[in-house]
């Protein structure tokens, strides 16, 4: 895939998850998320468990943005 | 030469986006970085690393650090490409020499790992990249002179 197209496609999907952080929240709460295209392919309470799952379904990880959604109140400080 | 960094919808987290490349895969990795300059190191979380299919505990012990109480180990990778888009659309390759691993904490039961890739000073010195940040205009980006 062409490397431009690659980071603005993975780009889109980091900025629709911000965008969707109060869906996320209510839908997946404290759990790891996996994001492709705008969309959650994958979920669950373990990065493990997720990753571990996407490569049962061959997608290419790398495409892939995995991130970490807090419940509501709680916030990640970096 | 600019490099746009996106601020989050709420304004309160600065991101960098860019495909980084290293042994042994050396194929480009999208990786979204959170830019901290209270932070002395630069490195990608383990979560980040395992969707290269490359295992954190190949790559040498470096230092440990302390976050939010958690001492972590950084594995350190070494020389490192990391590709940005900038501000013409094209893509900036940028040399960088300490990129170093954080190992996840999600194997200790019971605990919550944020899984975020730091973008730290150490890259800005580096590179000798400055940071130009105004949330009110919605307006960031890296630069060199």
């Amino acid at each position: 895939m062409d490397e431009l197209k690659l980071l603005n496609d993975f780009e889109k999907s980091g900025f629709w998850a911000g965008t969707a952080q109060h869906e996320l929240q209510k839908q997946y709460p404290n759990e790891y998320v996996a994001i492709k295209d705008c969309h959650v392919i994958a979920h669950d309470k373990s990065s493990k468990n997720v990753i571990d799952l996407l490569e049962k379904r061959s997608e290419d990880l790398t495409l892939v943005l995995i991130q970490f959604v807090p419940e509501k109140g709680l916030q990640i400080l970096y | 030469m600019k490099i746009p960094l996106l601020l989050s919808p709420k304004k309160n987290v600065l991101e960098a986006y860019c495909n980084i490349r290293f042994s042994p895969k050396n194929i480009p990795l999208p990786i979204r970085f959170i830019v901290d300059t209270g932070s002395s190191e630069t490195f990608i979380d383990e979560i980040d690393v395992m969707r290269y299919r490359v295992f954190t505990k190949t790559f040498p012990v470096s230092n440990s650090i302390l976050i939010g109480g958690n001492k972590i180990s950084l594995h350190k990778i070494g020389k490192t490409v990391m590709a940005f888009k900038n501000d013409s659309g094209a893509m900036e390759q940028i040399e960088f020499n300490d990129l170093k691993i954080a190992e996840s904490a999600r194997s200790r039961q019971g605990t919550m790992n944020a899984g975020a890739s730091i973008l730290g000073m150490n890259f800005l010195n580096e590179s000798a990249l400055h940071l130009f940040l105004d949330p009110t205009n919605n307006v960031a980006y890296f630069g060199k002179n």
